[in-house]
């Protein structure tokens, strides 16, 4: 296989990390920002009193009772209004088998942000088939360190990635929409609390750097070449997990005919199921499955955390990679819980918490491109 | 041919937190259904587990009293299965990484049950079957509620040991505050896993599981049976023993299988991505164990050695983490740990008893308890009013002193008062007072039953006694 330039390691490293400075420089309540923006959410997250479907039949009639702290963060700002929801595939599970159609079409995120006056979108990503689209697109798309941005209100889908990012059409857009969302919040127990609370008192300090002496070298990260199959297995065992809890018992869609409990959650799954979301429960399940677990599911766990430690951010900063690079950057980044961001073909990936960074990065490698 | 039997137990435990264990709906027993739930605990998506950090304290706690070694991270997983009463469609438990491990609880004997583990899980809520409609309903309102398992090795032989090692986990863990170990309420829920093997064997025979028993005596009989079950089975042939779960039925006293289908169940355990594994360290475990009150055996110790008191009446209190609260209270209050004990044993059970209440049951204000035996003591009400009063605080949860106020219960010690009770029961009992001077020791009584008639139970019987003897003799 044929890895043309399989990223670009740029060491921009500064005297002191900016760890979680980015989050704590969220924008706070009520705060006027002077530009008006416009945003659409995915259908996965959740406003008060509205519907929340994430694309599924399951959930056609479910109200949601809350509103997301991503949708409450926004609401606190004045000048940034959600201006409508975006549609999605089937709970974003589409993404892991092909392209995510359903949100390229004409009322989906991608399509929406991509020909209509909308500043951003925010969705949830954690297949990486939003980034490659938004490629195709001419988009970009910032997926946040993994539980930096709260996952309350979001439905869930594979909950060791799920994350909301944003889609926008440029990367400023990217960044000013992750600084609106990002932060700690209580109501998701997997947000890391030390690092936030250091973060909020070093808020004072906290300024995106500029980057000087850029080095590059070569990098050529570990199994690389299974990130697609180790990606599949994880995302379908959580994914068959997090879908259990639709049986039709408590709300959502129940089948009209039914005899006894067996048969209605057999009929109440196949007509309100779509065929990437069987596929994916059924090979969910498998992993799972006695047999299998020590054979699937514990070495794509085990692979995934040596991938984790193979990345060390030690003698770089950023990785980059363009093309097939690019689509195996967003993979690591899912995989990881790294920070990445998709500008057209090109993904760029940081260490933990150093979105700051990628900021700072991005900025110049765009300017120096224009 | 001679046969042992081999048991080992899963106790399960509901503990003792004000609020459930991924949420804040109250965990506490007996609402109205669906009363205690919200979009979290009915398992709408979006709202990501929150653990109760007092859970995790409390089965630390639990771990301390079984002499159990506590981890130093814990983490959960998911156990999956499908049915209405869990309605994530998994069940959130400790698999991999359980909180506790390598514990033992000693018995009189000496001989020591080890355990294996200890875990945090949730429970499920329940479906209520409404067999004239044919529809059945779910009630959430114990779904999520924390509980622990606490897994032992199979090292009991026989119902009383089985019995025994309940009643000890039920006081270790309810004087720790762990939990109320009501096994009536389903707050202690014992599975038995029980095997026959001829004696002197190695080999473990096969195993079956009894579950829903509700009583330590329906645990004795279920042992009883299954045992025989299985000996009949081995000497007889009469049935093939197979390796399944048995529900007990207590009514018909008869354990039958629950299995529906062939095959064991494969739960898909899997790490909860939701739940970051938690690093407990010796700092917090100290904290809990400082935090620990007096466990039943220091406290006997306590009553018999430093306070005297006799041994029986002791355990009685002891063997009850209510019964030791309202003692230390009351004690505190009124001093006198006799008189306290005394008024406990005599009067409260005695109460509680004519009411069917159990020891652990007995809900009252231990200082209005206390002020009753102060009010007795220092000669302001009588022992049997004393004892009304205590009933009526009982029942109402009256204020005493009010009471006896409003009521007139206050002790008659004015000697003018008595005299011309005395005088006029006297004066009614011109027979009887006959028979006493004519040497009858027996109407005695009477006169004094009457006496204390006329003053409304109020007078000090110690007085009327008295002045009723010297006003004969006059």
């Amino acid at each position: 296989m044929p890895i043309a330039i399989c990223g670009i390691a740029i060491d921009a490293r500064n005297d002191h990390p900016f760890s979680w400075s980015f989050c704590a420089k969220k924008l706070t309540k009520g705060m006027v920002i002077n530009v008006s923006y416009k945003a659409i959410i995915s259908s996965s997250i959740m406003q008060k009193g509205k519907s929340a479907t994430a694309g599924s039949k399951m959930l056609e009639n479910f109200i949601s009772p809350i509103d997301a702290t991503v949708v409450e963060n926004i609401e606190a700002l004045i000048d940034v209004e959600i201006v409508g929801v975006g549609a999605m595939d089937e709970f974003g599970v589409g993404g892991l088998f092909g392209e995510p159609s359903r949100a390229l079409a004409d009322d989906g995120v991608v399509g929406i942000v991509a020909s209509r006056d909308v500043d951003f979108a925010l969705c949830n990503d954690y297949t990486g088939a939003i980034s490659r689209a938004a490629a195709q697109y001419g988009l970009c798309y910032i997926h946040p360190t993994y539980g930096t941005v709260s996952r309350y209100g979001l439905i869930p889908a594979v909950s060791s990635i799920d994350q909301i990012g944003v889609l926008s059409k440029s990367p400023e857009g990217c960044f000013n929409g992750l600084k609106m969302i990002a932060g700690y919040n209580s109501k998701d127990g997997a947000m890391p609390v030390d690092y936030m609370i250091q973060a909020v008192k070093n808020d004072d300090e906290m300024v995106k750097r500029d980057v000087k002496d850029i080095t590059v070298t070569e990098l050529k990260p570990k199994f690389a070449e299974v990130y697609t199959q180790i990606m599949q297995i994880i995302c379908c065992a959580e994914f068959s997990n997090n879908i259990s809890r639709y049986d039709g018992v408590k709300y959502g869609y129940r089948a009209k005919d039914y005899n006894g409990l067996q048969e209605m959650y057999m009929s109440t799954r196949t007509e309100a199921f779509g065929e990437d979301v069987k596929l994916a429960a059924i090979l969910g399940t498998m992993v799972l499955s006695h047999e299998n677990y020590t054979k699937l599911y514990d070495k794509a766990m085990r692979l995934r955390r040596l991938i984790m430690d193979s990345m060390k951010f030690d003698t770089y900063d950023v990785v980059v990679g363009r093309g097939d690079d690019s689509n195996a950057l967003i993979l690591l980044s899912r995989l990881c819980g790294l920070p990445s961001i998709t500008i057209r073909d090109c993904t760029y990936v940081a260490n933990k918490c150093w979105e700051s960074t990628l900021e700072a990065v991005c900025d110049m490698l765009e300017s120096n491109a224009k | 041919m001679r046969y042992e039997v081999v048991m080992g137990l899963e106790v399960h435990v509901e503990l003792s937190t004000e609020s459930k264990l991924f949420c804040s709906c109250s965990a506490k027993f007996g609402a109205d259904p669906n009363e205690n739930t919200c979009p979290a605990c009915v398992g709408m998506p979006g709202f990501p587990p929150i653990i109760n950090k007092r859970a995790i304290e409390l089965a630390i706690a639990a771990g301390i009293v079984t002499n159990c070694t506590v981890s130093d991270i814990i983490s959960f997983d998911k156990k999956n299965y499908f049915y209405p009463d869990l309605p994530t469609g998994y069940q959130t438990t400790q698999f991999f990484a359980p909180i506790c491990t390598d514990g033992w609880v000693e018995l009189e004997s000496g001989k020591r049950i080890t355990l294996k583990q200890i875990h945090i899980e949730e429970d499920a809520g329940k479906l209520v079957h409404e067999p004239r409609s044919r529809i059945s309903l779910v009630d959430l309102n114990r779904a999520s509620v924390p509980l622990i398992e606490i897994v032992s090795n199979p090292d009991f032989s026989s119902a009383d040991e089985v019995t025994e090692y309940l009643d000890k986990l039920r006081l270790l863990l309810s004087f720790a505050g762990v939990s109320d170990c009501k096994m009536q309420e389903g707050s202690m829920r014992c599975d038995i896993n029980i095997s026959v093997r001829e004696e002197g064997s190695k080999q473990l025979g096969t195993r079956t599981e009894i579950k829903n028993m509700n009583s330590l005596k329906a645990i004795a009989r279920a042992i009883e049976y299954e045992s025989q079950r299985h000996i009949d089975a081995l000497e007889t042939a009469s049935e093939e023993l197979v390796q399944e779960t048995r529900r007990w039925d207590d009514d018909i006293g008869m354990s039958y299988s629950m299995r529906e289908k062939v095959g064991e169940a494969d739960y898909r355990y899997v790490p909860d991505p939701d739940i970051m594994p938690i690093h407990i360290g010796a700092n917090w475990v100290e904290s809990v164990r400082e935090s620990l009150p007096e466990p039943a055996h220091e406290k006997y110790e306590r009553m018999t050695a430093e306070l005297g008191l006799p041994v029986h009446d002791s355990k009685v209190i002891s063997g009850s983490q209510t019964l030791s609260r309202i003692f230390d209270e009351a004690l505190t209050i009124a001093g006198k740990a006799k008189q306290v004990l005394n008024w406990i044993i005599g009067e409260l059970l005695a109460i509680a008893k004519d009411l069917n209440i159990s020891d652990d049951d007995i809900d009252i204000d231990a200082a209005k308890f206390a002020s009753i035996i102060m009010l007795v003591d220092g000669g302001k009400i009588n022992r049997s009013v004393g004892k009304k009063v205590l009933e009526k605080v009982f029942s109402d949860d009256v204020e005493p002193e009010v009471y006896i106020e409003e009521h007139s219960l206050g002790m008659v010690s004015d000697t003018g008062f008595l005299e011309s009770a005395i005088r006029e029961v006297l004066a009614e009992n011109e027979k009887s007072v006959e028979e006493f001077r004519g040497g009858s020791q027996k109407v005695f009584g009477f006169l004094v039953g009457q006496a204390m008639k006329k003053t409304a139970g109020k007078a000090d019987p110690r007085s009327v006694n008295e002045l009723l003897r010297k006003m004969l003799a006059e």
